[in-house]
């Protein structure tokens, strides 16, 4: 029998596809409304949200949950959850404090330790998802827990600022071409996730598994090797995370951490929804944590009541993944 | 008496594609009706449109058993007029048991007011499957049962329905995943179905089936009625030709070496296992007395270059053996070589790949491919990174698999899940190719794919044979056999019971011996 291409061409050679101008909506919209955002606050406020300023505070704030969400992205893009993040920063922070403070530690090493203490507890997550198979949400939210009370018994509740490595703030907060290292640093990091996510063998197992892990282990994925190692990166970005709010702050509080994790969700969440829609993307998540900061900055800055902001973010938020949703349905893959 | 479909001058567009044109169809009470078509012909739409998931273009008329389905006709409504529709995937749920799954849409027993019977709720379960032969423990979890037995489940309870006073059904490929014994019985029972007055509009790629069962055709090609008519006027060469349409191109031979014109240029300028300068005449794979869970004393070779067929019903083990041979279910017992190296402890699916052997899993859905990922990066999985230090060999290969498969659309960033079941296929097979495999296992790789992309999958594994690859083909179609394989070895209850030669490779002593 012959072959039946002709028919077939004219049938599928012109999948359904959206206009161009609705897709580009579709992939920039995000940052259009960032954009529209930034345009908007500057000629409402020109003299309070459209100073240099301002703008180089918003980045300097919003450079500890940026390296945060990008070592969230890849627990997200592998299908699981990691709700230990917020606990590994506060307590990465009062680690720092506490090992420079009490033990003399040189700084060099403090970091490193530090640094390595986050890796191991992300890797613990891993090793309890995909070795033991407990479900990611009770996995991190147990080992959160863990973090937390070790948190509470080195800092003793109290904010640790004596003895803190000089190294610390040196790091996050020299000054570069008017913005502080903490803000290079996190773009630098960003480029090197950027790239390891999209063009390397790794980032393509990263995506593979979070597609389906029986299709990627059927291929010859070591996806739990895979797994452990996102989360292990994300307990060393949360770390980092963690080191950055204590250079910026010069000072550990055993409070901190824990409330950086929903707005993390939520960047990496929105984030999905621009630039790559549909794939948890590096520039996504960076352009959604720079609208919500921006809007919030503004809107602080306009005199709008504090309670309007949560309320503002979830509506972002409900409002990007609804609207990705509707236009993935119209393409009919929803 | 009303037919208890009748559909006139039906079209649908979405966006600007028009997808039906002008389509008129009717099913009589008591009727068989095949609705065939290539994929994309407009059979899933048209389906859609009788049973109210989407809503025609304006001025199309549809009426159920003379009740006209009027704005406003939704999925609810349908079922309320007595349509039933049995869809290609079953609707179950994967952690519930089976019973559980069947009492979401059948509705909960209660034991009083507030609660549910678990007892009467199996106990109604196994009723239903015992009334059809279907040999599931309703207390197994939905997830664990093949593709196969979803199937069964789902025409089980869709019967059910009738008996309860539905009056007409679709049935949406529903033998797609069947073997030919069940797609057997469970047609016996559609058709008693239908003999009491019940309509059944059955849209199908084998066409046997309808030679065998069905009253009446109707062929949708580009979204047009191609051909419609009483069974006794569709030759299966007419069917094929209306489906496939008055413009060809090609041969089956010529598609077969191109296939192995563009397989070899996979392997040209690597190095790799299989590179290993053995005698080409030495097996590919030797088992001997292999044992797995179901599977006993299996002992074969496959020459390289050589199809063997593997037949059996569900159940029979024909499906485990080849799992067993690509490392994802444990060896039990037995010795297996692949390429002259012994699979010892150990033996799992990274070892596997490593002798060079590629599987294409019944499951094409859930074990196939990533839907959510394109076609280039499906494509790459096995190889990532060798693709990763030769991005220009990378899109040279996926544009000879795409080429020379005949992948459509053609073009390697669509995304896997958007792709016809046949074109999924190919883009799968497409995938082990590019890592030069000695050995490709398949589980029943045409099952659900429209004869056109059936031709091309054939083309594709005479093509990987004549380039020296060795197959091993498990396939719940008899014909499917006769035609590929030189040799078929019957596996019934674990074990194999009959192996045929040449000649004697024909339809009857396959279903024959594999009874």
């Amino acid at each position: 029998m012959a072959t039946v291409d002709t028919v077939r061409k004219q049938r599928e050679a012109a999948p359904p596809r959206l206009p161009g101008w609705q897709r580009l909506l579709e992939r920039y919209g995000l940052l259009l409304l960032l954009v529209a955002v930034l345009v908007g606050f500057s000629i409402a406020l020109p003299d309070t949200f459209a100073t240099k300023d301002n703008f180089v505070t918003i980045l300097q704030q919003e450079s500890v949950l940026a390296c945060l969400c990008l070592g969230l992205i890849l627990p997200i893009a592998v299908g699981e959850f990691d709700l230990s993040i917020g606990y590994v920063v506060g307590f990465s922070a009062i680690l720092a404090a506490a090992l420079g403070g009490k033990t003399g530690i040189p700084g060099p090493l403090v970091l490193v330790i530090v640094l390595a203490v986050g890796l191991l507890i992300g890797a613990l997550n891993g090793f309890l998802v995909s070795g033991l198979k407990v479900n990611s949400l009770i996995a991190t939210l147990g080992v959160g827990f863990g973090v937390s009370a070790l948190t509470t018994g080195i800092s003793s509740s109290e904010v640790l600022f004596k003895g803190i490595p000089d190294l610390i703030p040196t790091v996050a907060n020299t000054d570069i071409l008017g913005l502080r290292t903490a803000v290079w640093l996190v773009l630098a990091l960003a480029i090197v996730m950027y790239v390891v996510l999209t063009y390397t063998p790794f980032g393509k197992k990263i995506y593979a598994v979070g597609g389906s892990e029986r299709v990627a282990r059927m291929a010859g994925v070591r996806t739990g090797g895979i797994k452990i190692a996102a989360f292990a990166l994300c307990g060393l970005f949360a770390a980092l995370a963690g080191l950055l709010n204590l250079g910026q702050a010069g000072a550990a509080n055993p409070s901190f951490g824990s409330n950086l994790l929903l707005p993390a969700f939520v960047a990496v969440f929105l984030g999905a929804t621009t630039i790559r829609p549909g794939i948890f993307n590096v520039w996504g998540t960076i352009v959604a944590i720079l609208l919500l900061a921006a809007a919030f900055s503004g809107l602080g800055l306009a005199g709008v009541p504090l309670w309007i902001q949560p309320l503002f973010e979830g509506v972002l938020l409900l409002g990007g993944v609804v609207f990705a949703r509707t236009e993935a349905r119209s393409l009919g893959r929803g | 008496m009303a037919p208890c479909l009748d559909v006139h001058g039906l079209s649908k567009s979405y966006l600007h594609n028009r997808v039906l044109a002008d389509v008129s169809l009717s099913v009589e009470p008591g009727q068989i009706h095949a609705l065939l078509g290539a994929n994309g012909s407009g059979k899933s739409t048209l389906v859609k449109c009788v049973t109210g998931v989407v809503s025609p273009d304006p001025g199309a008329r549809i009426s159920i058993s003379g009740a006209p389905a009027e704005s406003g006709y939704t999925p609810s409504r349908a079922h309320q007029l007595g349509i039933r529709v049995v869809h290609q995937e079953a609707p179950l749920v994967d952690g519930l048991a089976v019973a559980d799954s069947v009492a979401l849409h059948r509705g909960y027993p209660r034991r009083g007011r507030l609660f549910t019977s678990g007892r009467r709720m199996r106990a109604e379960t196994q009723a239903v499957f015992d009334r059809l032969d279907v040999g599931i423990d309703p207390a197994t979890p939905a997830g664990t049962l093949s593709a196969a037995q979803r199937a069964m489940v789902m025409l089980a309870l869709a019967l059910a329905d009738v008996e309860a006073g539905a009056s007409f059904i679709v049935l949406d490929e529903p033998t797609a995943s069947l073997p030919a014994s069940d797609a057997d019985r469970f047609l016996g029972a559609v058709e008693q179905a239908a003999a009491q007055g019940v309509g059944v509009l059955l849209v199908t790629h084998r066409l046997a089936e309808v030679s065998e069962r069905c009253a009446a055709v109707t062929v949708l090609r580009d979204g047009r009625v191609a051909a419609s008519g009483s069974r006794q006027d569709f030759s299966e060469e007419r069917m094929v030709a209306e489906i496939v349409g008055p413009e060809q191109t090609g041969s089956a031979a010529s598609a077969e070496v191109a296939a192995a014109a563009g397989i070899t240029r996979f392997t040209a300028g690597r190095t790799g296992p299989r590179d290993d300068g053995r005698a080409p005449s030495s097996p590919a794979l030797v088992a001997r007395g292999l044992a797995g869970e179901l599977v006993a004393d299996a002992s074969f070779e496959i020459a390289p270059g050589e199809i063997l067929g593997i037949a059996g019903i569900v159940g029979s083990g024909a499906g485990e053996l080849g799992r067993l041979v690509a490392g994802i279910e444990p060896i039990r017992g037995g010795t297996l070589r692949v390429g002259g190296e012994a699979a010892g402890v150990g033996y799992g699916i990274r070892a596997a790949l490593e002798r060079g052997v590629a599987y294409v899993p019944g499951d094409r859905m859930r074990e196939g491919g990533i839907a959510g990922l394109s076609v280039a990066a499906n494509l790459a999985l096995p190889a990532l990174r060798r693709y990763f230090h030769e991005p220009a060999q990378a899109r040279a290969d996926f544009r000879t698999v795409i080429e020379t498969f005949k992948v459509r659309p053609p073009d390697s960033r669509s995304p896997f899940g958007t792709l016809s079941g046949g074109n999924q296929q190919k883009v799968i097979i497409g995938k082990w190719a590019l890592t030069r495999p000695r050995l490709f296992v398949l589980d029943d790789p045409t099952a659900g794919v429209d004869p056109g992309a059936r031709e091309d999958i054939y083309a594709v594994l005479q093509g990987l044979r004549r380039a020296g690859t060795a197959i091993l083909l498990i396939s719940s179609e008899p014909e499917q056999l006769v035609r590929l394989a030189g040799r078929v070895l019957v596996v019934k209850a674990g074990r194999v019971v009959e192996e045929l030669k040449g000649s004697a490779v024909t339809v009857t002593d396959i279903s024959r011996a594999a009874m």
